[in-house]
């Protein structure tokens, strides 16, 4: 299972499991977000590449209208995804 | 500790990614290893499979995917049938200090893989592609 729940203020949560059988849906669901965005992924509780490529092309559409992304709450096993991929650097992870 | 072994074959198709997590689940579960590993187990099968399936294009045959578990360790093979040669082990690094813009795409899953792996070995024999890798699970991570 892998749900996102969107917010009026600018907050979005993610929650479940965001792997490749998802990651399209999950894509298409995103579309709809701008602005400043805080991404809530504390029910997050897993992520693979196929998932960190959506938080990615989020993350590089927002930066190019003048947005931003930000990273809250993630489990130690998913930061880990990200540091190992060097991401933890580039993304605003809090 | 008794060697024990699972095999299973599953369609070539992105969607079933969740039957094969529920697989490993139940295979972790049987031979007593706790969340951490597991967590590892499903990365490392999904990168692999999804490789599989995409690079494998003209593949008409079903993923076999094996779990093993050894004395410390847990082992998954993958097997995929009938298929020219594709080595995800030379698969480069990505150059993770370039720019974002400036990143490839590719090889992020193959080098989480890397990461996560003690051993990963690619074998081509007779029109089967066989990964092997293994996983560590420290004393503590059993259950």
């Amino acid at each position: 299972m892998f749900e996102i729940k969107l917010g009026s203020d600018g907050k979005i949560s993610l929650s479940g499991r965001l792997d490749a059988s998802r990651s399209d849906r999950a894509f298409h669901s995103l579309k709809s977000v701008s602005g400043h965005v805080v991404a809530d992924c504390t029910a997050l509780d897993y992520i693979s590449s196929a998932g960190i490529t959506v938080i990615l092309e989020l993350h590089k559409r927002l930066h190019g209208s003048g947005g931003s992304l930000r990273l809250v709450g993630m489990n130690p096993r998913v930061r880990t995804v990200f540091v190992y991929t060097g991401l933890d650097k580039v993304l605003n992870i809090a | 500790m008794p060697v024990r072994a699972w095999v299973r074959r599953f369609p070539r198709d992105i969607a079933v990614l969740p039957d094969i997590f529920q697989f490993a689940h139940d295979f972790a579960a049987e031979v007593g290893v706790a969340a951490d590993p597991s967590h590892d187990l499903d990365l490392v099968l999904e990168e692999l499979f999804t490789n599989l399936v995409r690079h494998n294009r003209d593949g008409r045959h079903d993923i076999e995917v094996g779990l093993e578990r050894g004395d410390g360790t847990l082992q998954l093979t993958l097997r995929d049938f009938d298929v020219a040669p594709f080595d995800p082990t030379t698969v480069p690094t990505p150059d993770l200090t370039l720019p974002l813009e400036k990143q490839s795409k590719g090889g992020r899953g193959i080098h989480l893989v890397r990461q996560l792996s003690r051993e990963f070995h690619y074998r081509h024999r007779d029109g089967v592609s066989a990964i092997t890798v293994s996983l560590s699970v420290s004393p503590g991570q059993e259950r």
